[in-house]
């Protein structure tokens, strides 16, 4: 996957879309404000305005918005996996980072050693209680017994499992539209033998919501496929990529035009050396 | 029916069945063995006995122990279960060196121990010797070399001999019943 951040236009669609694909659920203000919100990607933003000395000492009156979605890379190699004492989460043989939910005993150790800080784990039954029953425990009402829930839960994907208390949850690649692309590809190869899923025949569900196209998925072992042609583009950069993960997904680094001409012009910092050079020297 | 295990001479101290097992040993018996009621300094040295062999069944215990770790940690990783976890290999010898460590030694430990009640040939309940009717007197104040009726070079008059120039407390012929 790759992320393009100069046509990304901070929309939230790509959130929106995994929330009703991947039957994430909602949880309430409180648990937001606890920092227990599910939501596989994420759309991060920096703010910067252009004078660095004023960003010291009070909130930018004219900021500058970068954004950045971000959800589970896929590392290649994951800090995730190597900590999780029951291997409940391993690669996958086309190098998806999967997860095993019935394995998962919920030690949260990989979300505390994910540098993206992109897993998210079931403190509550988000689906089988209530919002303001979460603390009740099995004291609460039971959702899948209630009329009303169960009417809720027809809304769900019924191709993505609705997880449960205790067991930690993050962005799977929509493995179960890939599965399908690989299914129906079977299906129609027959005895050709041709089970290879050609680029482009399914999308990823944040994919297929974006509106500037910002997100491109496929097989990278593909050197024709979109998402092989993108990651050989100049501005390709891996988020925190010095910690040697080998993140899956990539970005395409934000341009500006740094011309003191053109009108909307400002003295950002562009570059973390830029950055220094700007700085007071006394401090 | 009886038999002759053994003649046996009776001494009284700590220095005298150590000179009588340095003449034992130099008259050229190999079947012989002498009974003292504690561990007798130098006594091994003076009777010719050579370094144990536990050290043997230590290392081989130790060495199972090492290839069974590695084996489970390499059967389980590799064949059996291979799982894909942060890019690392299915199996190192690093990362299950714990766990043969650990078997290492609790192995090379039953091996000692199997091999110390081996060479002993333990539990011993019976021994012809204890059909000596001062028997009782090897295990608190009295010291004895038995020649073993089985040496080849064994004849009873010379051990007699050999024995009264040694001036011990008395002379015994050891009997034990023969087996049915």
């Amino acid at each position: 996957m790759t992320i393009d951040l100069n046509t990304c236009t901070g929309c939230n669609a790509c959130v929106v879309a995994c929330q009703s694909e991947n039957n994430i659920p909602i949880v309430g203000k409180d648990q937001i404000m606890r920092g227990r919100e599910m939501s596989w990607i994420r759309l991060d933003r920096y703010y910067s305005s252009g004078d660095p000395i004023e960003n010291r000492t009070s909130l930018p009156s004219d900021p500058q918005t970068s954004l950045m979605p971000v959800a589970c890379m896929h590392c290649e190699r994951a800090p995730c996996e190597q900590v999780c004492p029951v291997n409940a989460t391993v690669h996958d043989e086309q190098g998806l980072n999967v997860m095993a939910y019935n394995r998962c005993v919920g030690t949260r150790y990989c979300a505390n050693n994910c540098p993206y800080k992109v897993r998210r784990f079931n403190f509550f039954d988000y689906n089988k209680r209530a919002r303001d029953q979460f603390y009740l425990g099995p004291l609460g009402v039971n959702q899948f017994k209630t009329e009303g829930g169960i009417l809720k839960s027809m809304q769900r994907n019924p191709d993505v499992t609705v997880r449960m208390r205790g067991v930690m949850e993050k962005c799977t690649y929509c493995v179960q539209r890939i599965e399908q692309a690989k299914i129906a590809q079977k299906v129609k190869a027959r005895d050709s033998n041709d089970i290879h899923v050609p680029d482009g025949v399914f999308k990823v569900a944040c994919q297929a919501a974006c509106p500037s196209e910002a997100i491109v998925f496929g097989d990278i072992s593909n050197p024709e496929s979109a998402v092989s042609k993108s990651k050989a583009n100049d501005r390709d950069y891996s988020l925190l990529g010095y910690l040697n993960t080998r993140p899956r997904t990539t970005y395409l680094g934000r341009l500006r035009n740094p011309n003191p001409q053109m009108p909307d012009y400002k003295p950002d910092a562009l570059s973390r050396m830029e950055y220094k050079a700007m700085q007071p020297q006394s401090l | 029916m009886s038999k002759t295990y053994g003649i046996l001479a009776l001494f009284e101290s700590a220095p005298a069945i150590y000179q009588a097992a340095k003449k034992v040993r130099s008259a050229g018996y190999t079947k012989w063995d002498v009974f003292t009621p504690f561990p007798v300094h130098g006594l091994d040295g003076a009777m010719g006995i050579k370094r144990s062999k536990v050290p043997v069944f230590t290392f081989i215990g130790g060495l199972m122990g090492f290839t069974l770790g590695m084996t489970i940690v390499w059967y389980m990783g590799y064949l059996d279960y291979p799982l894909i976890v942060g890019g690392m290999p299915y199996y190192s010898p690093v990362f299950p060196f714990p766990v043969a460590y650990e078997l290492t030694i609790l192995l090379a430990a039953f091996g000692t121990l199997i091999g110390m009640f081996t060479l002993n040939k333990l539990p011993m309940h019976y021994h012809p010797v204890m059909n000596y009717e001062k028997f009782r007197h090897l295990t608190d104040d009295k010291f004895a070399v038995v020649i073993e009726a089985e040496d080849e070079l064994f004849n009873e008059s010379e051990v007699r001999e050999l024995f009264a120039g040694l001036h011990p407390t008395e002379i015994t012929v050891i009997t034990e019943e023969e087996k049915a």
